[in-house]
Formats: structure tokens, C-alpha cells, sequence
């Protein structure tokens, strides 16, 4: 019964933050005709064709770096925080050209070259985390008798599968929800079909009804991930000596270029570009956006921490379903439902200010929040905090073993968290408060308007916040492990 | 070090939930491009003290964000004003009863085409539909001439026509040509390879890096082509242009219905049309038809024909249309 009840008010902040701005709008049943399975089915097959190279490209790069050191592997991070659509404004150029067919497969492709990029920092995350975390001893007891090639397929594969499924199904996820880089490209998502509903009925219900496909193509991926999120984390070293074959060295080149490129392609831009180019207003909303996104981290972590402590225990599959169900769901669909709560009487009077824009990012991020948290609990080793109660209170026992034990995946949660809000764009549009926008908002407005020296620089300025947040949590966390 | 970090954090969280302003203001909610609009407000607060807060829309969500958040805020309305960078949007949402009546000032100087019969909206600086021919392509003399000569369609490009000013544009042909001719005209041109893409903005820089010839396009895209750009503006005859004129209205119920008619006077100007010229954001002055942008000097622009009113009737089925034509 106590456990009951400490369940339910731990997902309280899920409900109250997620899950009634959801609901909030209604939903009415949609069916489906053939053009519209069709654009289903496209969509599904590229989102799955980016999550596989991304995961065998991110694959490679990892075990280029496996034994190099942390500190090379970090550079992987650096376009990390760059929205997807930042990493197609750097590729148009040379994508756009007569060698590369412009409809049919040619849209899709150019696009999916996009996403693998934009995708790739957290894909190697995820995969290089657990290759790092993998029992090198065992490839180096393979390797006295067999090739590094048939170490490689029969002992370390099978260990790190479900680690590259993780990745492959994190990925997917996002393609499948992206709607900006293929409509770049002139390649129609499947998310065009929900916004041009939504554009001309003004229907939020019947958007919701449109999203359902969505949902459903991403429970299998959800259900992998969140598999693997339950499994039991790994705790080893790397191997003395992992071979260097040529394609793992083209792998970690093109994981440079991932990031090399656009950030060049921005500082280019930004060195021509004059300060007069910017409109009024561009501090405040680089204010607001960085306050936001430090609020929203700071809430996301407090409110998803007990409910990601009580996953780690939990081995009933529903909870952790419902927990991380709202990342497959269109934010447009978060930014209306939100208005709906929050624009009426009765409620405290939050609605147009810039409090609706933490709203916003903790409707669409805290699902993150709560899925990187509980794997953090899941590697705490529980007995040590039942020899730590035996001699300390509980504030105590809290204060100097559980804290310390989760602050490094805290970091990482909220370094998640604030990267992820800095850069949200389709439910921020539909709460902004009047006079309130944000860098997001700017930055693509610029990006139509074709302004492309202020995109260069007001981009430069997100990476730049993102890495002064992304970058220390990294080493801290980094830091920790090695002292673990 | 926890409790400077939990001050500072909930200094944010004050600071954020605080702001709302003081003094006169008046909120805005406009799909007039960000990089226009700012520096008119600005000027609008410089001469009248009134604070504008704006609410902007992205390209991005194609008309989703602002309409439908006016929608959902419909029972407690925010916004005071809705400044459209068209009409059709403006209509819909007077049809759905967001939009209230209101008597500015220079209404009776605006041409009855260019205001609601009702009261509710008033035309605000104007563009236009034009062809964007890259350097030493000939234009054609018509789309009806363009969809008749299938070799130049594969070089020829437009925005994917289920949202913004090419459906509404559709919708004009639709209630000029009629409905069957305007699908015949769509199907030449799929059926020619013609390139769809995603945004005005889109084909323009396709013809400018020469991957097209031949482009439809709004005219503030069309003009704001990066200089030295090597591609001509062409102007579409009589019974196929498109005058596409910004609204704007109050929203029913605005919290600040005084500033709110303050700033449609504003907007209402002839000077701050010739402001809106100035800056990019109209090619047309509906105050003054001769008046136009200098990259629309010398063109013969048709008067435009067919009644908004005519337009808005033809769209939805213009809209369905469409979406059973490019649904893929």
C-alpha cells in the first residue's frame, strides 16, 4: 500500500506536467486512406534507414575511440546541441547539386544524410558509454587465440547489441518526429500530413487522431528502449589493446566532419555578417532562452528523479511505457493542449508569461528527464545505501551517499534537458508569451527570411550556452565514473 | 554551494514569472516576417509610447502556430491585434467569430477591396505573385503558356501548394479558371516534373543558384534574391496575378482594446505602408497602386481581378484538391 502510494506521487509531476497538457485537447478517430498509408510507410522506412546507418556509423566510430581515451571521444559532442535543422542549413549547398536526383528517393536521401549527422553525437553517446562500460578482458582473452574480426562479431557484438538497438531505436524515434530537415528538402514527412490537418481544420482532436500511426510505429522502438533502459548496467574496462581497422578510422573522420562542418559553415557566415544585421530584442530573447532552459533542467531533474527511483525497482513494463509514451508525440500537439489547461479560470495565472515556456519544455523534455535518471538509479548500488542507513539517518544517508552516487546522471539528465530546450521550436511557438520569444524562434525566422550571417551567429550563441552546460557535466560525470 | 544555487535558481523562477510589464501596451500577434515587423514596432512605440509585445509566427508551422493558438485562446483571448501578412487566414478566423469590429481611423481611405465589408479586417501593405526567371531563361507569357510547353516544366519549380499564399493562390485560379481547369494545369505540370518544394524562399534560391529556371513566387521573396543574384522578376498577365494584401483586425475580446485600435491606426498609415515597402515586407502600396518597390519598377502588374471574398469561397476546395494532388 505504501509502495502504492509513493508510486503514484511520484509520477504526479508526469501527469501533471505531461500528460494533462496531452490530454487536454481531446482526440477523435481518424482513418486512413491509401496516400496516407503511403506517407506513413515512407516515413517509417527512412526514419528506420537513418537510426541504422547513424547507429553503424556511431558503431564504427566507437570502437575507433574505445581504448583512446575520453577526452577525444568528448569532440564527438561538440554539434551535439545544434538543432537538426542547423546541420541542413550547413549541407544544403553541396547537397542541392545536379549528381543527387531532386524527387523521388533524392529528397529522402538528402535528408536522411542530414538526420545521420544531427543524430550522430547521441547516438555515439550511447553506444561508446556501454562499449566503455563492456568487460574488455573478455576481447583480450578472445584475441590471444582468434582474430580481432571474429573477437569482434562473437564476443563483443553480442554484449553491446543491445546498447547499438538502443541507439538505433533513440534515433528512430527522433526521425520519425522530425518534420523541419525533411521539409527542407522538399521530402514530405509524415508529420506534414498532422500540421497540414491541423492548418486547415483547427482541429487539435483530429491532430491527435492523425498522431496516433506515430504513436503506434514508435511503441516497438519505445519498447526496445526502454528494455534496455531496465537492463542491468555493465561495469567493466576497456580491453589493453582494441586493433584499428580502416573503416573504424573513416568512421571517427566522419564523426569530425559532423561537427566540423557546420560549425564552419557558421563561423564563416558570422565573420561576414555585421552586428547592425540583428533586430531589436536579440539579448532579451537570448536571456529568456537560457533562463528557460536552466529552469526547466533544474525542475525536470527534481520532478523526475522519484519517479525515475521508483522505475529502477519497478518490474512491471507499463510504468516505464507511460513514462516515456509523450517523446513520440508531436509538440504542436503539447503547445496546444498546455494553452487549454493553463488559458482558463480557476488556474493560477501563469498563462502569458514566460513561465508557459518552461511548461512547454518540461510537457515535451521530461519524458527524457525520467528515462536518463532511471538508468542512473539502476546502476546505484542499493547495498550501499542499506550499510549507510544502519549508522546514519536518512538526511544523511541522502546527503552523503545517494547524492553524491546520482549527482554525475543528475548532470546528465539536466544537461539533456537544457540542450534539448534551448533548441525547441513547435509547441515554444504556440505558448511564446506576447514580447516573450526565444532564440529558437528567432533563429528560424532569420533562417526564412534568408538572413543568414544573424542564423550564423545566434546559432553559434546556442552551441556556445550548450557546451558551457554540456561540456562540464560531461567531464564531472567522466570524473566520477573513474573515481567509482 | 547547494543553497546560492537554489537561490539563484529560484531568482529565475521569480524574475520569469514576474514578467508582464507595466505602463500602456498592446499585444500583437502577427505572421508578418520577425525581421519586418520588429523594427516597425519599434518605430510604433517611439511615436505613441505604447509597448508593443508580439507574438510571431515561424515558416515553419505553416500557419498552424498563430491561427490555432488565437483559436485556443478564443474563450480568454490575449492578443489585441492580429496582424496577417495575408488575407485568407484573416477571413477564416472571422468566420470562426475570433475577430471583433473596429472603426480606425484611414479605413475610409482604403479601397473597398482592401477592407471587410463587416469592419472586422483592413488590408495593410500588399504583395504580389510574380515569376522569377533566372538570367537569360525567357519567361513565360502565362502559367497557362508555361503549362503548354513541357520541356521547360522540369526546370520550373513552386512551394508545395497546401499552405500560405501558393494554396491561396491555387484558390485564386480556382475561382478564375475554374476547378477543372486549375487541376488540369496542376496535373501538366507533375506530369512535366515540374519541382515542388517546401517555401517560396525555397524555389527562389533554386533559381538564383541556377538549378531552376523558372520559379512562382511572392514578391518580397522574389526581391530580397541576394544581390548580384542573376534572375529577373516577371509579373503574371491579367486573370492568373494574385494581389496578396496584409490584414489586419482586432481580436474579439482584446484585453487592451484601445491600444489595440491605437496600433491599427498605426499600421493603417499610408506612411507606415510606404514603411512596409521600405523594409521589404510589401511591394505594393494599397493606398497607392503606382507605388511600388523598386524591384517591381517597370513591370506591367494587372490590376487584380477576382473579389477576396471570391477567393476565400474557392479555397477550401482549392485546399482539398491540393492535398489529394501532393499527398505522396
Amino acid at each position: 500500500m505504501k509502495r502504492r502510494l509513493g508510486a503514484a506521487l511520484a509520477t504526479l509531476p508526469l501527469v501533471a506536467f505531461v500528460y494533462a497538457p496531452l490530454a487536454a485537447p481531446g482526440f477523435a478517430w481518424v482513418a486512413l486512406d491509401a496516400p496516407r498509408w503511403q506517407a506513413l510507410l515512407i516515413t517509417v522506412a527512412w526514419a528506420a534507414g537513418v537510426a541504422v546507418a547513424t547507429t553503424a556509423l556511431a558503431a564504427a566510430a566507437a570502437l575507433a575511440l574505445w581504448t583512446r581515451g575520453r577526452a577525444i571521444a568528448i569532440l564527438a559532442f561538440l554539434a551535439a546541441p545544434l538543432p537538426a535543422y542547423l546541420h541542413a542549413l550547413a549541407w544544403l549547398p553541396w547537397l542541392r547539386g545536379p549528381w543527387l536526383a531532386p524527387r523521388g528517393a533524392g529528397p529522402w536521401l538528402m535528408a536522411g544524410w542530414v538526420m545521420v549527422f544531427a543524430c550522430l553525437p547521441l547516438a555515439f553517446a550511447v553506444v561508446w558509454l556501454r562499449l566503455r562500460a563492456l568487460d574488455g578482458r573478455l576481447a583480450d582473452a578472445g584475441m590471444v587465440h582468434q582474430s580481432p574480426n571474429r573477437v569482434l562479431a562473437k564476443v563483443v557484438l553480442p554484449l553491446w547489441m543491445p546498447a547499438l538497438a538502443a541507439a538505433a531505436c533513440l534515433v528512430f524515434l527522433l526521425s520519425l518526429t522530425e518534420y523541419a530537415v525533411p521539409s527542407l528538402f522538399a521530402a514530405d514527412p509524415w508529420t506534414l500530413e498532422i500540421f497540414t490537418d491541423f492548418s486547415a481544420r483547427h482541429d487539435a482532436a483530429r491532430a491527435w487522431g492523425l498522431s496516433l500511426p506515430l504513436v503506434a510505429c514508435a511503441l516497438p522502438a519505445l519498447a526496445a528502449l526502454l528494455a534496455y533502459a531496465r537492463s542491468a548496467p555493465a561495469q567493466g574496462r576497456p580491453p589493453a589493446d582494441a586493433p584499428l581497422r580502416w573503416w573504424m578510422t573513416a568512421a571517427a573522420a566522419l564523426l569530425v566532419l559532423q561537427w566540423g562542418v557546420p560549425l564552419a559553415m557558421l563561423t564563416q557566415r558570422a565573420a561576414a555578417a555585421p552586428l547592425s544585421s540583428f533586430g531589436p530584442n536579440v539579448g532579451r530573447d537570448v536571456l529568456t532562452s537560457y533562463s528557460v532552459a536552466t529552469l526547466a533542467a533544474a525542475i525536470a531533474v527534481a520532478a523526475a528523479a522519484p519517479l525515475a527511483w521508483w522505475l529502477a525497482r519497478e518490474t512491471a513494463v507499463w510504468p516505464w511505457v507511460l513514462a516515456v509514451l509523450p517523446l513520440a508525440v508531436p509538440a504542436p500537439l503539447a503547445g496546444v493542449g498546455l494553452v487549454t489547461v493553463w488559458n482558463r479560470d480557476g488556474v493560477p495565472p501563469l498563462y502569458g508569461t514566460a513561465a508557459m515556456l518552461v511548461l512547454a519544455a518540461l510537457a515535451r523534455f521530461l519524458p527524457a528527464a525520467v528515462l536518463v535518471l532511471a538508468a542512473v538509479w539502476k546502476r546505484v548500488d542499493r547495498r550501499l545505501l542499506d550499510a549507510a542507513r544502519v549508522h546514519g539517518s536518512t538526511r544523511a544517508v541522502l546527503l552523503r551517499v545517494a547524492f553524491p552516487l546520482f549527482a554525475p546522471g543528475a548532470a546528465a539528465a539536466a544537461a539533456v534537458v537544457f540542450i534539448l530546450s534551448l533548441g525547441e521550436l513547435g509547441a515554444t511557438l504556440v505558448v511564446a508569451p506576447p514580447g516573450g520569444g526565444t532564440l529558437s524562434i528567432r533563429l528560424y525566422n532569420y533562417l526564412h527570411y534568408g538572413a543568414a550571417g544573424p542564423v550564423a551567429w545566434l546559432a553559434l550563441m546556442m552551441t556556445v550556452g550548450s557546451l558551457a552546460v554540456g561540456w562540464p557535466a560531461l567531464a564531472w560525470m567522466a570524473r566520477r565514473g573513474r573515481n567509482a | 554551494m547547494r543553497a546560492p544555487m537554489s537561490a539563484g535558481i529560484a531568482g529565475v523562477a521569480l524574475s520569469l514569472l514576474a514578467c508582464g510589464g507595466g505602463g500602456r501596451t498592446v499585444v500583437v500577434y502577427t505572421s508578418v516576417d520577425q525581421v519586418f515587423a520588429e523594427p516597425l514596432l519599434a518605430e510604433f512605440e517611439k511615436q505613441t509610447g505604447i509597448r508593443p509585445r508580439a507574438v510571431f509566427d515561424v515558416e515553419a508551422n505553416k500557419t498552424v502556430g498563430l491561427a490555432n493558438r488565437l483559436i485556443a485562446e478564443r474563450n480568454r483571448p490575449q492578443a489585441d491585434v492580429f496582424w496577417n501578412n495575408e488575407f485568407l487566414q484573416t477571413m477564416r478566423l472571422k468566420a470562426s467569430g475570433v475577430l471583433a469590429a473596429s472603426k480606425p481611423e484611414g479605413a475610409g481611405a482604403l479601397d473597398a477591396r482592401w477592407k471587410d465589408p463587416d469592419g472586422v479586417w483592413y488590408g495593410c501593405g500588399a504583395r504580389i505573385r510574380v515569376l522569377l526567371a533566372r538570367e537569360g531563361a525567357p519567361a513565360p507569357s502565362s502559367l497557362r503558356a508555361l503549362s503548354e510547353q513541357p520541356q521547360r516544366l522540369k526546370s520550373f519549380g513552386m512551394a508545395l501548394p497546401l499552405f500560405g499564399t501558393t494554396v491561396t493562390h491555387m484558390a485564386a485560379l480556382w475561382s478564375r479558371w475554374g476547378g477543372a481547369e486549375t487541376l488540369d494545369w496542376i496535373d501538366r505540370l507533375q506530369a512535366g516534373g515540374a519541382r515542388i518544394a517546401d517555401g517560396n524562399a525555397t524555389v527562389r534560391d533554386l533559381v538564383v543558384q541556377g538549378q531552376l529556371d523558372l520559379a512562382l513566387t511572392d514578391s518580397d521573396d522574389a526581391c530580397t534574391m541576394p544581390a548580384g543574384a542573376k534572375a529577373t522578376i516577371h509579373a503574371l498577365p491579367a486573370g492568373e496575378a494574385l494581389f496578396i494584401p496584409g490584414t489586419v483586425a482586432m481580436v474579439a475580446g482584446a484585453p487592451h482594446a484601445e491600444q489595440g485600435l491605437a496600433l491599427i491606426n498605426w499600421l493603417l498609415r499610408p506612411e507606415t505602408g510606404e514603411r512596409l515597402i521600405e523594409l521589404g515586407a510589401s511591394q505594393i502600396s494599397l493606398h497607392d497602386p503606382a507605388r511600388r518597390a523598386s524591384c517591381l519598377e517597370g513591370l506591367m502588374i494587372a490590376p487584380p481581378e477576382a473579389s477576396l471574398a471570391a477567393i476565400e469561397a474557392a479555397a477550401d476546395a482549392a485546399r482539398e484538391a491540393m492535398q489529394a494532388r501532393f499527398r505522396r
